[in-house]
């Protein structure tokens, strides 16, 4: 058992959010396993566990893909809670799923509890630019109020879907990183005792 | 390893967990509300102690000594003593420390909570709220006992009475005595909390006697007796009648969980009277220790052992198998195996949402959540796949007819509809049902085609054989060719049945896919526990399909068989 200790690497917790048939999953999916299914099936909620190289380091990520409906609301706070990023999704072409963005930011923040938490905002099927709805300084006005990046995706043609959650993991990487610088002291302590503790196993 | 409880799989999980942690902190890549758990998680430890002390003198101490008066076995407290030395020494001169400082309980329970920590290196207190306080499974009412302590497959009894059960079930028909003795005290009570902290339990932390004295204590603690207060004289009543018909009738109208407890208990002890020869424990007996506990008179008692087989018939007790734990290997394959599953998966879930939703929020759980989440997902998935194949396999089987029936089309032009369109037509969708209990009926369904095939083409280089054979070849073709002509119309007006009842679904607006009607069971109906007995149905239901299907071929055979018996008779005689 104490074999694992060295070798587990890192894990990143990453959720998806927005409106019902934005393309979360078509995401998702399309990181995962490159696939891409043009049915649309609404998601109760799905995960998915990766193993990645970030910038040299191995690395997992734990993908949450939540429901866009309201349904499943009354879950919604269990799988937030426990989320370290957030993929905020909407659709380049539907106007509502752009303003639903708003919505779920705030949930997010009172769930989590503060306002720096590893967030993009994403403005999916960019493959379909004829039918735009949102311009790019629409969205992007909205990104630095918030003061997050914003990235324009294509699930159908793999443009971003990479870039995305890469993003995404370093910021949750960095974000891990200055929180123990923050409570600098008292971390380095522990971490010499579980260091001791170790070694005693 | 038997028996495990909570597939031991996760055992490692667990230790991972911990250590994934302890990595954190040394990696100090450690996230801030993880800090924060943590300091809960010490607070909650330091509570956690203390509360245990209380949870488990409340549950202990009165059950335990209300049982040692009121039994009438004086034997008890000897035997226990004789198994304890038997067993193991710590625990007895635990035992023995606990009986000489009565008065300082619970500085005593706090002790042995620790010694037993100690011991079974079990990382205790993830939860920062204690759930075995707010949440337990004991001494509260049975319907609120099974829906926090639940099992996965659709049994609707306490986890914890399935694995005793289980285990008596498994090891103790045959001990003498059984029931009649108490487990050592301290390590029932060890189980019990393990059960209220929603603990993992290992076989090895159960034996014989734990098991009776912990499935006692349950009973015990109901607050209600199991045929509920407002039944209990009904019951009274009836048991004065020799009538079963009307107990059973009573039965059926008492909550479901209260059914099902019945219906494992009383099967369970009937099991225990029938080997009476090696467990010395008849129903009198049986029913002088359980009496008191389910709140029942003996004749009421006596009635429920005696008729048990009648008041709920079919009933198999079956080995609680829970649900995969993360990242287990051995993923199911079978469309069955997976639907299954998946039906303990979205239970499983739901009890952590549950429990989640009253507030109980750990690290450990949250974890769990994303583990059961990812399992269902795989599952789902896997589903998928499976269908895809079924669809591929359901293709070559409708190109194979369609090109079977291009053959017919030459010989006999006028009879044969061009039946195959490019789409999942009704063929497949006729052979969809078939293969869907499986592929075998559907592959006679074609072997029997190629057969009219193969018959026909005897007929020309059967010149040399007698004429006699030959007629009989003739018939059998003659007659295939009919069961051709008849299933084509068939499958005709099934498909514009079929097209019919496309239409409608369309002018109604219900999207859907035609493989929906015939996937085992819809996504919908699984995630609703309520249906866990009509999925079982379903899954009986479809086995009988797949022998009626049989069968149903095989009388085909006959029926051509005989047919041909009859005209080679005919023309005979002519």
């Amino acid at each position: 058992m104490s074999k694992k200790t060295g070798t587990q690497p890192a894990l990143h917790k990453v959720i998806m959010v927005g409106s019902g048939g934005v393309g979360k999953s078509a995401l998702t999916l399309q990181f995962m396993y490159d696939e891409f299914i043009e049915d649309y099936e609404p998601t109760k909620a799905d995960s998915y566990r990766k193993k990645v190289v970030l910038d040299g380091e191995e690395v997992q990520i734990d993908i949450l893909d939540t429901a866009g409906q309201e349904d499943y609301a009354a879950i919604r706070d269990n799988y937030f809670r426990s989320g370290e990023g957030f993929l905020c999704v909407f659709s380049i072409t539907e106007e509502e799923s752009f303003q639903a963005t708003q919505e779920f930011r705030e949930q997010i923040l009172r769930v989590k509890n503060g306002d720096n938490i590893p967030f993009l905002l994403v403005g999916n099927k960019g493959d379909l630019y004829d039918k735009r709805k949102i311009s790019i300084a629409e969205a992007q006005a909205r990104a630095q109020q918030w003061n997050v990046h914003y990235v324009e995706t294509s699930a159908k043609t793999r443009e971003n879907v990479d870039k995305v959650f890469y993003d995404l993991m370093r910021e949750i990487r960095s974000r891990k990183i200055d929180d123990t610088k923050v409570s600098n002291g008292h971390g380095k302590e522990k971490s010499k005792i579980k260091r001791l503790k170790c070694c005693i196993l | 390893m038997a028996f495990d409880f909570e597939s031991s799989d996760d055992f490692p999980g667990m230790y991972s967990a911990d250590n994934n942690k302890k990595n954190n902190d040394s990696d100090f890549s450690d996230e801030n509300h993880e800090k924060i758990s943590k300091k809960d998680l010490l607070i909650g430890k330091r509570k956690d102690k203390k509360d245990k002390g209380y949870a488990t003198l409340e549950g202990e101490s009165s059950p335990e000594e209300e049982l040692e008066t009121k039994s009438p076995s004086k034997s008890r407290k000897s035997r226990t003593f004789k198994f304890s030395s038997k067993k193991e020494k710590r625990e007895k001169s635990r035992e023995k420390a606990n009986k000489d400082h009565e008065k300082d309980k619970k500085k005593e329970k706090d002790k042995h909570k620790y010694k037993i920590k100690d011991k079974k290196k079990v990382k205790c207190a993830e939860t920062s709220i204690d759930i075995s306080e707010g949440l337990p499974i004991f001494g509260v009412p049975l319907a609120a006992a099974v829906q926090r302590n639940p099992c996965h497959d659709g049994v609707k009894i306490p986890l914890v009475i399935r694995n005793c059960i289980d285990y008596i079930q498994e090891h103790g028909l045959h001990a003498e005595g059984i029931y009649k003795i108490s487990g050592v005290k301290s390590r029932v009570q060890y189980v019990y909390a393990l059960y209220n902290k929603r603990k993992t339990v290992y076989e090895s932390d159960f034996d014989l006697t734990i098991a009776t004295s912990l499935l006692k204590q349950f009973l015990r603690l109901l607050p209600e007796p199991i045929l509920t207060n407002t039944s209990l004289n009904k019951f009274e009543d009836v048991s004065l009648t020799k009538d079963a018909l009307s107990l059973k009738f009573l039965v059926e109208q008492l909550p479901e969980c209260n059914q099902h407890l019945l219906k494992w208990l009383f099967i369970h002890f009937k099991n225990i009277c029938v080997n009476e020869k090696y467990n010395k424990m008849n129903v009198s007996l049986l029913g002088g220790i359980f009496c008191p506990l389910l709140q029942l008179n003996t004749r009421l008692f006596n009635n429920f052992v005696a008729w048990a087989e009648e008041l709920f018939p079919q009933t198999v007790l079956t080995r609680y198998i829970p649900p995969l734990r993360c990242v287990s290997p051995n993923m199911p394959s079978t469309f069955e195996s997976v639907t299954v599953e998946l039906g303990k998966q979205e239970s499983l879930l739901g009890q952590i949402h549950f429990e989640m939703n009253a507030g109980y929020i750990s690290k450990e759980k949250e974890d769990e959540l994303w583990g059961v989440q990812r399992n269902i997902t795989q599952l789902k998935r896997k589903l998928k796949s499976l269908d895809r194949e079924m669809q591929q396999i359901l293709k070559k089987m409708q190109e194979s007819v369609s090109s079977h029936q291009e053959t017919d089309k030459d010989e006999e032009a006028e009879t044969v509809t061009n039946v195959s369109d490019g789409s999942v037509s009704l063929v497949t969708e006729k052979l969809n049902e078939i293969t869907r209990a499986d592929t075998t009926p559907s592959a006679d369904n074609s072997f029997e085609k190629n057969n009219s095939e193969s018959s026909q083409e005897n007929l020309n280089p059967s010149i040399s054989v007698s004429d006699d054979e030959e007629k009989a070849l003739e018939f059998e073709s003659i007659e295939l060719l009919n069961l051709v002509k008849t299933l084509q119309e068939e499958i005709k007006s099934e498909r514009l049945k079929i097209n019919q009842l496309k239409a409608e679904l369309h002018a109604s607006k219900i999207e859907t896919t035609v493989l929906e009607y015939f996937m085992p069971v819809p996504d919908y109906i699984l995630k609703d526990e309520s249906n866990q007995e009509a999925v079982r149905e379903y899954n009986l239901l479809q086995l009988q399909k797949k022998n009626l299907f049989r069968s149903i071929m095989e009388e085909r055979e006959m029926i051509i068989d005989l047919k041909i018996q009859i005209s080679m008779a005919h023309y005979k005689f002519k």
